[in-house]
């Protein structure tokens, strides 16, 4: 230790000495108590951990409106499916990218819920079907097969659905979609109004405030077992644009770190680099909960990671 | 901390209440320089740690947790307060349970005052290890930096502080 060291420790020692917290515990039980009753994506531990999924067909430059631009509309193209996934703001789309395929084979994978994440689900009743996704006149027109499903979802899983169907069909363009049922436009949808070409809503109200969009390895690989070092893409809109991650095996957390979007507040990309003995893992992704407990707490998106 | 194999959440925010919180306070007051948001900043950080403790389950991890996420939180509010106003922040009140003594108060904002004008990074090295007294690896960790940004950082806070640190220590 330097005579500098030294110098340093007493002049911070001294400059705090006289600051003597209140108590603050009985404040922080109050709010643990609270969060503990809302809820907590945490909570669900293990069983979070064991349904992670295996990340499959990933496409490169993923993301939200990760299907490559330009091209008729026609061409099968990696499309950017879109599934429902439980966040701390309720139920939100989460996307993935599934191989070529044409746009009401991508649909029908929504709608059916076929998602590689087995966190991801539909908001569709069962036993939809997609008849056709179509461009005319710069609008994209679904045509699904009546007569829908009797029972339908609550109000708020409905216009979900419905957004699940836009973002999906509507490409990366957000293009309004025109909804048909059997060939003939219809004025509802689960209860929700059609009548007008259905716009995609904004980002930052419907979409997922943490996702991960690809895991690339150092070869180029995106799905498989991954050579590390791994670079995670994904968007997030937090408080200050942070995200934590952690690489969990079994109990343990092996890695953690943060990462920090390009912006705060609105759906963002962020990157990281994961580095890590062989192994089977779990990626966990999350913002960190400023809601002081009263909102829904924590998002995250976990991920099966395999590293050789 | 000892004894610690199956703490539950309340028992590992309890615990790490009674022996940490005195210090975490004291440690975001050298980043964040008022004590009243430096309780704010360490109490969120427990709230979290609550929330996160089953990933954590170590009370060597939830100590780390602590101080990493007091850390950010700290810099989160600085952050902010640029956002929110282009000026420096007021000078600190009054500190509760500080006693009149004028020379440690004055100490107290002299270094209060040198530390707000360093380079972020600066400070939190310097706090984290003349004042927590962490390794350069744990700092390393704890920021998400290298072990040589830390030793380039601590070396030039300590230059920029070396006028005040032989006027008053």
């Amino acid at each position: 230790m330097t005579a500098d060291d030294d110098r340093m420790h007493a002049l911070l020692d001294r400059a705090v000495a006289g600051v003597e917290p209140r108590h603050g515990l009985d404040a922080i039980r109050r709010r643990t108590r609270r969060r503990a009753r809302t809820g907590w994506a945490w909570g669900a531990g293990g069983a979070v951990l064991a349904t992670a999924a295996t990340i499959a067909a990933v496409a490169v430059g993923g993301g939200v409106g990760g299907r490559p631009a330009g091209g008729p509309a026609a061409a099968p193209a990696p499309a950017t499916v879109f599934f429902v996934g439980s966040t701390g703001l309720g139920d939100r789309l989460f996307s993935e990218v599934h191989p070529a395929v044409d746009r009401a084979a991508a649909l029908q994978t929504a709608i059916d819920g076929r998602a590689d994440d087995p966190d991801y689900r539909s908001a569709w009743p069962a036993g939809t079907d997609v008849r056709s996704v179509t461009t005319e006149g710069g609008r994209v027109v679904v045509d699904l097969a009546g007569p829908l499903p009797a029972a339908g979802p609550a109000p708020a899983t409905a216009a979900l659905a419905v957004q699940q169907l836009v973002w999906t069909a509507g490409g990366p363009g957000r293009t309004p979609v025109v909804v048909q049922v059997d060939g003939t436009r219809v004025g509802r949808l689960l209860g929700v109004p059609v009548a007008d070409p259905v716009p995609a809503q904004g980002a930052d109200d419907v979409l997922a405030p943490v996702s991960v969009a690809s895991l690339t390895d150092s070869r180029g690989a995106t799905s498989g077992a991954l050579v590390s070092p791994v670079t995670v893409r994904g968007r997030v809109s937090a408080f200050e644009g942070n995200v934590q991650w952690e690489l969990v095996q079994g109990d343990r957390v092996v890695r953690r770190g943060y990462a920090t979007a390009r912006e705060c507040c609105t759906l963002s990309p962020y990157t990281f680099r994961l580095e890590a003995p062989a192994g089977d893992y779990t990626l966990v992704v999350h913002d960190e909960d400023v809601s002081d407990g009263e909102g829904g707490g924590v998002s995250q998106d976990t991920k099966a990671v395999s590293l050789r | 901390m000892t004894s610690s194999a199956r703490w539950d959440a309340d028992t590992a925010v309890e615990q790490l209440y009674a022996a940490q919180y005195r210090r975490l306070v004291r440690l975001s007051v050298l980043l964040v320089g008022d004590p009243e948001t430096a309780e704010e900043v360490v109490q969120d950080s427990f709230v979290a740690l609550h929330g996160r403790w089953r990933s954590l389950r170590e009370p060597e991890l939830g100590l780390a947790y602590l101080r990493q996420t007091v850390v950010n939180r700290s810099r989160s509010v600085l952050r902010h307060r640029g956002v929110q106003r282009r000026h420096p922040p007021a000078p600190p009140g009054d500190l509760p349970g500080a006693d009149a003594d004028v020379l440690a108060s004055e100490h107290r904002d002299a270094v209060l005052d040198a530390l707000r004008r360093l380079p972020g990074r600066q400070r939190e090295v310097l706090a984290l290890r003349y004042y927590l007294d962490l390794s350069e690896a744990q700092i390393a960790e704890t920021l998400g930096i290298s072990r040589g940004a830390v030793k380039t950082h601590a070396s030039r806070g300590v230059a920029a502080l070396r006028t005040l640190m032989e006027e008053l220590a």
